[in-house]
C-alpha cells in the first residue's frame, strides 16, 4: 500500500484496513453505496489471483488499451472503482500509482483484500464520494471513469470536479449509458416492472447465455440493470458539449463518431458530424454492446 | 556487399520466425511471438525480419535470397486429399478452412511478397524468393549447424506438407532425405492427442504432458500400442484412424478414443489434474521413447553412422531424447534448439546456403565438438547506456554496479534463496531460455520448486525446474558427460547426490512433489531425473562467471533456471517486458546488464501532489 498524506487531498481522511476514508456527505451517494453494500459486484473468484486479474483486463480491449497507453511512473484515478478489479488490474506489473475510489465500502474492502493479498502495493483504495472533491486539483496523469456518472444525482457536475484533478494533456475516459444504445434496456426493465426476474433471465443477453452462471452475480446484475435507485443515459453530442466547456479535446469515442475503426483508441480522430453521430448511437441497439446495456465511451484530452 | 544473405522466415502456422545467415555464417534469429507479446504468433514475422535485417544493417533490397520454411501447394494437395479421403465427413472442418486457404495461404508467393513489402515499399523481385520443404528445413537445421562432417538425421513433428518423420542423411554440403513417414502417420499429433485428451494446449502443452508423465506409471501404454498405433519392426508406424478425429474435425480425439480410455477430455476450467491424467501422461511418454529408441536402433543398424542430429517438434521431448543418448547406439547427438517450426527459418536459409548455391561446408572445431549455433544466443541485445535510458524512461528505481560487482551481488541474492530476474546479452532462439532471459533460483532451497512455480510463475505446481550447471562439473553431479548446452537432454541426478526416503516410495501423484529426493531438490523431479543445461565459459561466459561464484558460496555448481515469463506469455525479450514480469511476478531482484533493481524500491517514487 502506497502510504499517501494529506497532501494529497482537499480533505480530512482516516485510515482504517489500508482504507482512507472520507465523510460521504450527500444522501443520493449514501443510497447508491447502500445498493451497492448488499452485493458488490463484481466479486473475486477463490482462486483469483495477479495472474488471472491480469488475463481477466488483458481479454477487455479497452482496458488492454489504457494500461498499454498509460505506460509506468504515472498517478491514475479510477472513479467508481466498485470491488477494484480495474484497479488491481492496472497496477499489476506496472510502478504506477492507483487511486481507487468508490462510495460502498464492502465492495472497496474486497479489492483491499485482494491487493494485500496479492502483493499488489501500488494501488491505494479511497472510500469517498466525487461530490465532495477530495482530490487535490491536478493529482493525476490520467482518469478513468466508465459506468459510473450515469448512477449520480448530477453527472456533469460530477464531471466538472472530477476534471479538476487532472493534469494538463492528461486523458479522461468517461462511460456512460446512452441514450439510444440503451434502448433495448429501457424495453426490458419496463417489462421487468411487471414481471420481475422471470421476465429478464429470458430476454437479457447476458442471462439468457449464461455469461454469469453465478447465483450472487446474477442478482447484482439484475440489481445493476433493472432496480438501480439512480440512473441517467446520455448522448456524445452532450458530451462533447461537457468536453468543449471544461477545456477537453475530444480524442476518440467508441462507438466512433466517424466511423472509421482504429485500434490504436488513444489516437485524435475527428468528431464527425451530428448526422453521423446521431446514426452511430442508433446502430448501437443492434450489437452486442446494445444488448448488454448501451455503454459508449468518450475519451478526451485535458488542454489547459 | 559482396558478401550473400540469406533471409528465411516461418510463418502462417505457429511460433513464426526469422533467421538471417551471412556467407553460411549465422547471424541471428528471433521468434515474433517476443515481439508482439502473442504466445505462438502465427502471423507473418514483421519485427522479427525487422530486428534480424537491422541487427545486421541490412535493407531488404541488399538481402541476396529470401527463403519460406515450406511449401504451401504441397500443403493444400494434402489438405485436398485429406477431405476427400474422409468425405463426406470433415465437411464442416473443410469449411471452416477452404476460404483461408484460398484467400491466403494458397497464393502464399504473393502474400509473401506484399508483407516484404512491408520493410521495403520498393521491393518487387520476385525471383529472390523461393521455398524450400518443412522437413528439409527442419533437417537443415539440425545437420547444417552441427559439429558432424556426417550424421543421420532424425525430424519428427505433428506434419509439415505430407511428411510427419523424416530419416535423411548428411554428409559435407549434402543433405538427402531417404525415408518419410506421412500424414496422418505422425508421432507428434499422436503426443498433441494425448495433449489435448489431458486438458492442455496443442502445439504448446506438450511440456506440460511431459513433465506430468513422472508422477504416472505407464498403465496403459499396452492399449495405446494394442489399438492406436501399430509399430512396424523397423521403428516406422502405422496410427488407427478410427480413435482420431484431427483429419476431419476440429479436436484430435472422438468418442471411441474416448471410450478406450473409459474418460472424456480433460476440461482444464473445471477438472483438476488427477492420477489418472498422470498415468495417461507416463503411457504417452513411454510409447514416444520405445517408439524413437526403436527408429534411431535401427537407423544405427542400416546406416552404421555414429552421429544423430535431431529437429521436429519431437526433438523438444528431452526425456526420450535423454533415452535415446542413455542407449549408446550413437556416439554423438545433436539437437537443434529451435527444434520447433520457428527453426524452420533457419533450416531454409542454410538449406538454401548448402543444398542450392553449392557452398562448401567448413567444420570449425570438430574435435571439440562446437557446433555453429552460436549458444543460440540469436537474438536482440542491449547495451548498459540503453537499458539506463529505458529505465529511467520506466521511472524505475536502479543502481549500477561493475561487472564483478554486478555478479557478487546477484549470487549472494541467489545463496540467500532469492529468486532473480536475469536479463542479459542476446535473447536466446528456441523455447528454452539458457541464461540471457532467465529466472534464476537456489537449487537447494525446497522451497524453490513452490515458489519458482506458484508465486513467480503462476503455474501448475507439477512443473519441474531445470538446472544450468557448469560443464566441467555434469559428471560430479549427474549421471551424463555429455554436453548439454540447449537443455534438450534428461539425466539422472547421481546417486551419491540423492536422497533415499523410504516412506517416498508409498507416495503417489502431486504428494511425491513434496518430498525432498536429493541435496538439490529444486532440480530433482520425482523421477530423480533433471533436464540440464551445461554452461561453458566459451559460450556464455558472464552466466558461467555467476555460477562459478554461486559455487564458491554455496559449493553447489548448478542454479535453477526457468524461462523469464509468466504462464501463457512468451519469454520477455526487451528491458521494458522484463520490468513489467519483474513488478507482475513475486521477483525479489531484477539483474538488468549490470544494473540491479530491487523490488521494495520501484514504489519509493511516490511524492505527495502539492496543494
Amino acid at each position: 500500500m502506497i502510504i499517501l498524506n494529506q497532501m494529497n487531498f482537499k480533505k480530512k481522511f482516516t485510515i482504517e484496513k489500508n482504507i482512507y476514508f472520507f465523510e460521504i456527505k450527500k444522501d443520493v451517494t449514501k443510497k447508491v453505496a447502500d445498493f451497492y453494500n448488499s452485493k458488490p459486484f463484481p466479486n473475486y473468484k477463490n482462486l483469483d489471483d495477479k495472474s488471472s486479474i491480469l488475463n481477466l483486463g488483458n481479454n477487455n480491449f479497452i482496458a488492454r488499451k489504457f494500461k498499454e497507453f498509460i505506460g509506468f511512473d504515472k498517478e491514475i484515478l479510477e472513479v467508481g472503482t466498485g470491488t477494484g478489479q480495474l484497479s488491481n488490474y492496472l497496477a499489476i506489473g506496472t510502478n504506477n500509482r492507483i487511486f481507487a475510489l468508490d462510495p460502498t465500502i464492502k465492495s472497496i474492502e474486497l479489492g483491499s483484500d485482494f491487493a494485500l493479498k496479492n502483493n499488489i502495493p501500488n494501488v491505494s483504495f479511497i472510500n469517498g464520494d466525487i461530490f465532495d472533491d477530495i482530490f487535490a486539483n491536478s493529482a493525476f496523469d490520467h482518469i478513468w471513469c466508465s459506468g459510473v456518472l450515469h448512477h449520480t444525482k448530477e453527472p456533469y457536475k460530477a464531471f466538472q470536479i472530477l476534471i479538476k484533478s487532472l493534469k494538463t494533456n492528461g486523458y479522461v475516459v468517461l462511460g456512460l449509458y446512452n441514450k439510444f444504445g440503451r434502448f433495448r434496456t429501457f424495453v426490458r426493465q419496463f417489462f421487468f416492472k411487471f414481471f420481475g426476474y422471470s421476465f429478464v433471465k429470458f430476454f437479457d443477453p447476458i442471462l439468457r447465455n449464461d455469461v454469469i452462471t453465478d447465483k450472487d452475480k446474477i442478482e447484482s446484475w439484475v440489481n445493476d440493470q433493472y432496480r438501480h435507485p439512480v440512473e441517467s443515459s446520455h448522448t456524445i453530442d452532450e458530451v462533447l458539449s461537457w468536453f468543449n466547456d471544461n477545456n477537453i479535446d475530444f480524442i476518440n469515442s467508441i462507438p466512433e463518431c466517424d466511423f472509421h475503426t482504429n485500434p490504436d483508441i488513444f489516437k485524435k480522430k475527428s468528431k464527425g458530424n451530428f448526422v453521423g453521430r446521431i446514426i452511430r448511437q442508433v446502430f448501437m441497439i443492434f450489437t452486442p454492446v446494445g444488448a448488454d446495456g448501451g455503454l459508449f465511451i468518450m475519451i478526451g484530452k485535458k488542454i489547459k | 556487399m559482396n558478401k550473400k544473405c540469406i533471409l528465411g522466415i516461418s510463418s502462417f502456422y505457429h511460433d513464426s520466425a526469422a533467421a538471417l545467415i551471412i556467407d553460411g555464417e549465422i547471424i541471428s534469429a528471433a521468434q515474433e511471438e517476443r515481439f508482439t507479446r502473442i504466445k505462438h504468433d502465427s502471423n507473418y514475422p514483421f519485427n522479427a525480419v525487422e530486428f534480424v535485417l537491422n541487427h545486421s544493417n541490412l535493407k531488404l533490397s541488399e538481402v541476396d535470397h529470401i527463403v519460406f520454411y515450406e511449401k504451401p501447394f504441397l500443403k493444400f494437395e494434402r489438405l485436398l486429399e485429406t477431405y476427400l479421403a474422409f468425405a463426406p465427413k470433415g465437411f464442416s472442418s473443410f469449411r471452416k478452412s477452404m476460404p483461408i486457404w484460398l484467400k491466403e495461404k494458397l497464393f502464399q508467393k504473393k502474400l509473401l511478397i506484399q508483407k516484404l513489402q512491408l520493410h521495403d515499399p520498393s521491393f518487387k523481385n520476385e525471383n529472390k524468393v523461393f521455398f524450400s520443404e518443412h522437413h528439409i528445413s527442419h533437417a537443415a537445421s539440425a545437420f547444417y549447424p552441427s559439429p558432424f562432417e556426417e550424421a543421420i538425421i532424425l525430424t519428427a513433428d505433428g506434419v509439415g506438407e505430407w511428411a510427419t518423420t523424416t530419416v535423411a542423411i548428411g554428409k559435407g554440403n549434402d543433405l538427402q532425405v531417404l525415408k518419410e513417414i506421412n500424414f496422418p502417420h505422425s508421432l507428434g499429433l499422436l503426443y498433441s492427442a494425448f495433449t489435448y485428451f489431458t486438458g492442455f494446449k496443442v502445439n504448446g502443452g506438450e511440456y506440460k504432458l511431459m513433465g506430468l508423465a513422472p508422477y504416472g506409471s505407464p498403465k496403459y501404454k499396452d492399449l495405446i500400442l494394442k489399438n492406436l498405433i501399430h509399430v512396424f519392426e523397423d521403428g516406422s508406424f502405422h496410427l488407427n484412424q478410427k480413435y482420431f478425429n484431427y483429419c476431419t474435425g476440429l479436436t484430435m480425439t472422438n468418442n471411441k478414443f474416448n471410450k478406450l480410455f473409459g474418460s472424456n477430455p480433460r476440461n482444464p476450467d473445471l477438472e483438476e489434474i488427477n492420477q489418472f491424467h498422470m498415468d495417461i501422461a507416463s503411457s504417452i511418454q513411454s510409447v514416444t521413447e520405445y517408439i524413437m529408441i526403436k527408429i534411431t536402433d535401427n537407423l544405427k543398424a542400416e546406416y552404421n553412422i555414429n552421429n544423430l542430429c535431431l529437429a521436429g517438434g519431437v526433438a523438444l521431448n528431452c526425456v526420450a531424447n535423454g533415452k535415446i543418448l542413455n542407449n549408446k547406439k550413437f556416439k554423438n547427438i545433436w539437437i537443434q534448439p529451435a527444434a520447433g517450426d520457428a527453426g524452420g527459418s533457419l533450416g531454409a536459409c542454410l538449406e538454401f546456403w548448402y543444398g542450392e548455391l553449392k557452398n562448401q561446408r567448413k567444420i570449425k572445431n570438430l574435435n571439440n565438438l562446437d557446433d555453429d549455433m552460436k549458444g543460440s544466443y540469436l537474438g536482440p541485445e542491449f547495451t548498459d547506456e540503453e537499458i539506463k535510458k529505458k529505465l529511467d524512461e520506466l521511472g524505475a528505481n536502479y543502481r549500477k554496479y561493475s561487472e564483478d560487482e554486478m555478479l557478487e551481488k546477484t549470487s549472494d541474492y541467489l545463496s540467500q534463496e532469492k529468486a532473480v530476474g536475469w536479463f542479459q546479452g542476446r535473447m536466446e532462439f528456441g523455447p528454452r531460455a539458457l541464461g540471457n532471459r532467465s529466472i534464476l533460483g537456489d537449487p537447494r532451497s525446497e522451497n524453490t520448486q513452490k515458489n519458482l512455480n506458484l508465486k513467480i510463475k503462476y503455474r501448475e505446481s507439477f512443473r519441474p525446474f531445470a538446472p544450468s550447471i557448469i560443464e566441467e562439473d555434469l559428471s560430479d553431479w549427474f549421471d551424463s558427460d555429455e554436453k548439454s548446452p540447449y537443455m534438450l537432454l534428461v539425466q539422472q541426478v547421481k546417486k551419491n547426490k540423492q536422497i533415499n526416503n523410504i516412506d517416498s516410495k508409498n507416495l503417489f501423484g502431486i504428494d511425491k512433489l513434496n518430498v525432498k529426493r536429493s541435496v538439490v531438490p529444486a532440480i530433482t523431479h520425482v523421477d530423480f531425473s533433471a533436464r540440464i543445461q551445461t554452461v561453458a565459459s566459451a559460450t556464455n561466459p558472464l552466466y558461467y562467471k555467476l555460477l562459478k561464484l554461486f559455487k564458491k558460496k554455496t559449493g553447489v555448481p548448478m542454479l535453477v533456471n526457468t524461462s523469464f515469463n509468466i504462464r501463457g506469455e512468451p519469454i520477455v525479450n526487451s528491458i521494458e517486458d522484463a520490468f513489467k514480469c519483474f513488478l507482475v511476478t513475486n521477483l525479489e531482484y531484477l539483474v538488468c546488464g549490470n544494473f540491479i533493481l530491487k523490488k521494495a524500491d520501484q514504489y519509493d517514487n511516490f511524492k505527495p501532489n502539492e496543494l
